[in-house]
């Protein structure tokens, strides 16, 4: 018998690039440990989510990889260097192919991954960008929201990836707060909904106020 | 037990207690839709141990629709919750125990902080069920909201083909949430015949309860009725359905009762439509919603089945299914290997697929239901149908369901001789795992110890062809089970044991209704 449950994989895919030193890396530390802290208490979430972490400069990794919330534990980031956002697609590819149980005959797939990108720039590896952001898009294989964060942060990029970005104005602890706050309950959110029908369309709460979905 | 209102023959085609309806307010206004992109569900093939496939069956006459039946006089609601036993009592102390949960498996204090890539010891499902049970927290059901439904259903009845057992529990999640459980079902009979509908409300609609509800009574409603006048007008049916497979008028008589069946499900949806039809202006639920209420609004599964007595050929089982749960057929007295047939044809895809819905557009069409019927006449004894809340814990359903039939006697809801246990036998007995307690969401003080047929499995190492073989241990074991709580209808136990067990990532509402059905 399978002991495999169905899983809820979750990848935050996070900029690290130099533009992010001081105070938006340091946010962004703070609200991975209060996305944790929140997921934590949620049963659902701990039931079912299991959580990885992508960070990219200039080059890209997974440095978290999917992992059990109990056992999650907060990796550290620091910010340098260029904007690989092309080179994180990658990863996440090579990551959902590797991570993520498809159905079989004898085994319960998981869910369909989550994936939360925030960055405060436009990629600097622009044609692995294009590339990577086209293979993604045709995979089908994940719900993936964008967040640009910032007056830097290019949209267009993200539009290509996906069709649901958001966008914040600046880069303040706030903001980043409340991006994350917005994340885990779209996580919760998504791991109650689960029931609806796996592989349906996942909904996910109103974006934060200050926040804008970009058409 | 006045919870336990039987709905049997006597008050017609009856259906089970009413409900009302109500949901939990959806979060604030403007969700972010995002893309489906699931991939289209690949169509069931037939299940070939199946006595006739339902290719076989020949195209039903139309069956003329009777008259409606009445409207089912429901029993009133049960109200009350039964108490689930306070189990402080030491399980009976039994060597190779195996610890609670809790303790079984203390988290890894810190996972390698520094190299983030060495991959962590996975916790086992029990170390997290464990750590989560605390967690779970118990609200109403919320009274202010149109038609809420009462906590509980339970059913134990007994029929001139056998006796049946039922039960649904609200889920964790949604006694977390304080929202309605979705879940219904009914039954109905007719002289000898037994008809069953479980339905599950999809989990994305706020009122898919209602359709739930109503599209069980009128289904269970609508076969009585149906059966009665085919019996009525064609009073060969009983014998042809015991003639062999390949004489004509066995297969003529399978295609009519497989067509009642499928005008069954006809007749639910229109139901729902009915009951869409009289809600729709009402201001009420459109409050809850913040929109106009739409018919989709009120989707559900069906899981239709029937049970005809088949003379020296067993009994004839016709099956339909919309949408995801299963029915499951269990020969108790058959070989491990030819225990078990599939009735039901759930629609699954890849990243495990959408599921199909009562309201979807093709389920008005009869086209649509002929895959998705299944007939059997056998010596089965043992029905089982259940939404996807049970039916997803015991996956694949090929193999798993028989584990699920293993639980149902193990927490004393199916029937099972103890006899007098071999020596072999008590000494399996002995290396049983003690029954494994969770505290009760509705009340965390109290725990609920129940057996699992997993742990069973590895504690003893027995297979489960050796365990069919000695399934008096299960019931033996029961008994001691019962030792702890003051239970004495099956289908409290199966409530009990619905609203109790626990399996990692499974918190949706369940509902089981097992049919033992008599010796000829």
């Amino acid at each position: 018998m399978s002991d495999f449950i169905r899983r809820l994989p979750v990848y935050l895919l996070l900029d690290c690039s130099g533009s992010m030193i001081g105070e938006p890396i340091e946010a962004v530390r703070q609200g991975v440990k209060a996305l944790l802290s929140e997921l934590k208490g949620d049963p659902q979430a701990l039931e079912t989510a299991y959580l990885s972490v992508i960070t990219f400069d200039s080059d890209a990794r997974q440095v978290i990889p999917l992992t059990e919330l109990m056992q999650f534990q907060e990796p550290e980031i620091k910010a340098s260097g260029a904007t690989a956002m092309g080179k994180a697609l990658n990863v996440l590819i090579a990551c959902v192919n590797n991570e993520v149980r498809k159905s079989s005959e004898t085994q319960k797939g998981d869910w369909r991954p989550l994936v939360f990108l925030l960055t405060d720039g436009a990629p600097t590896d622009v044609e692995t960008f294009r590339q990577a952001a086209q293979n993604l898009k045709n995979m089908k294989a994940a719900n993936i929201v964008a967040c640009a964060a910032g007056a830097q942060a290019d949209t267009s990029f993200l539009k290509q990836i996906t069709e649901n970005v958001l966008m914040m104005n600046t880069l303040s602890a706030g903001d980043m707060a409340r991006f994350f706050a917005w994340v885990s309950g779209s996580i919760k959110m998504s791991s109650k909904s689960l029931d609806a029908k796996p592989g349906a369309a996942i909904e996910l709460p109103p974006p934060p106020q200050g926040f804008v979905v970009v058409p | 037990m006045d919870q336990h209102t039987p709905f049997g023959r006597d008050v017609p085609p009856a259906a089970l207690p009413v409900g009302r309806v109500v949901k939990q307010a959806d979060a604030p206004p403007g969700p972010l839709l995002l893309p489906e992109a699931a991939p289209p569900s690949p169509i069931p093939e037939a299940v070939s141990s199946l006595s006739i496939s339902e290719n076989d069956v020949p195209q039903a006459d139309p069956v003329s629709p009777p008259p409606a039946a009445e409207p089912l006089e429901a029993p009133p609601e049960p109200q009350s919750q039964i108490a689930v036993p306070d189990t402080k009592t030491e399980p009976l102390p039994r060597p190779n125990e195996t610890p609670a949960p809790q303790d079984s498996e203390a988290l890894p204090a810190h996972a390698e902080e520094e190299a983030p890539q060495a991959p962590l010891k996975p916790l086992s499902n029990e170390a997290v069920t464990g750590h989560t049970a605390a967690l779970w927290k118990y609200n109403p059901i919320p009274q202010d909201q149109p038609e809420p439904f009462p906590e509980y259903l339970t059913v134990c009845q007994e029929y001139p083909i056998g006796r049946l057992t039922g039960a649904r529990v609200r889920g964790k999640k949604h006694k977390h949430e304080g929202t309605n459980c979705d879940d219904w079902f009914a039954a109905s009979s007719f002289q000898d015949l037994l008809f069953i509908v479980v339905s599950d409300g999809a989990g994305s609609r706020k009122f898919s309860r209602i359709g739930a509800r109503e599209s069980c009574r009128a289904a269970a409603g609508y076969l009585a009725k149906s059966f009665s006048d085919l019996w009525a007008k064609q009073p060969q049916l009983p014998a042809d359905i015991t003639l062999d497979f390949e004489d004509q008028r066995c297969m003529y008589a399978c295609g009519v009762l497989a067509g009642a069946v499928q005008q069954s499900v006809l007749k639910a949806r229109e139901a729902v439509e009915a009951a869409f039809y009289t809600r729709s202006t009402d201001p009420a639920y459109a409050a809850v919603l913040g929109r106009p209420l739409d018919f989709k609004d009120l989707s559900g599964t069906l899981l239709v089945s029937a049970v005809i007595p088949a003379g020296n050929a067993g009994n004839l089982v016709i099956s339909c299914q919309v949408g995801d749960g299963m029915i499951a057929l269990v020969d108790s007295k058959a070989p491990f290997a030819s225990s078990l047939k599939l009735m039901g044809i759930p629609d699954s895809g890849e990243f495990s697929g959408e599921t199909e819905f009562l309201t979807s557009a093709k389920m008005a069409s009869l086209d649509a239901l002929q895959n998705r019927t299944k007939i059997s006449r056998g010596r089965s004894d043992t029905l089982l149908i259940m939404t996807d809340g049970v039916a997803d814990d015991y996956f694949p359903n090929e193999t798993e369901m028989r584990r699920l039939y293993f639980d149902l006697i193990a927490n004393g809801v199916l029937h099972w001789e103890t006899g007098s246990l071999s020596a072999e036998q008590l000494r399996i007995y002995k290396t049983l795992p003690a029954p494994l307690s969770y505290p009760w969401v509705n009340d965390q003080s109290i725990q609920v110890p129940l057996h699992y047929t997993r742990r069973i499995l590895e504690s003893s190492s027995l297979t489960p062809e050796a365990l069919w073989e000695n399934r008096s241990v299960l019931a033996l074991a029961r008994q001691e089970l019962e030792g702890q709580t003051d239970l004495n209808n099956p289908a409290e136990r199966l409530e009990r044991w619905l609203d109790n067990y626990v399996e990692r990532g499974s918190f949706d509402d369940r509902t089981l209704v097992a049919v033992e059905i008599k010796e000829a």
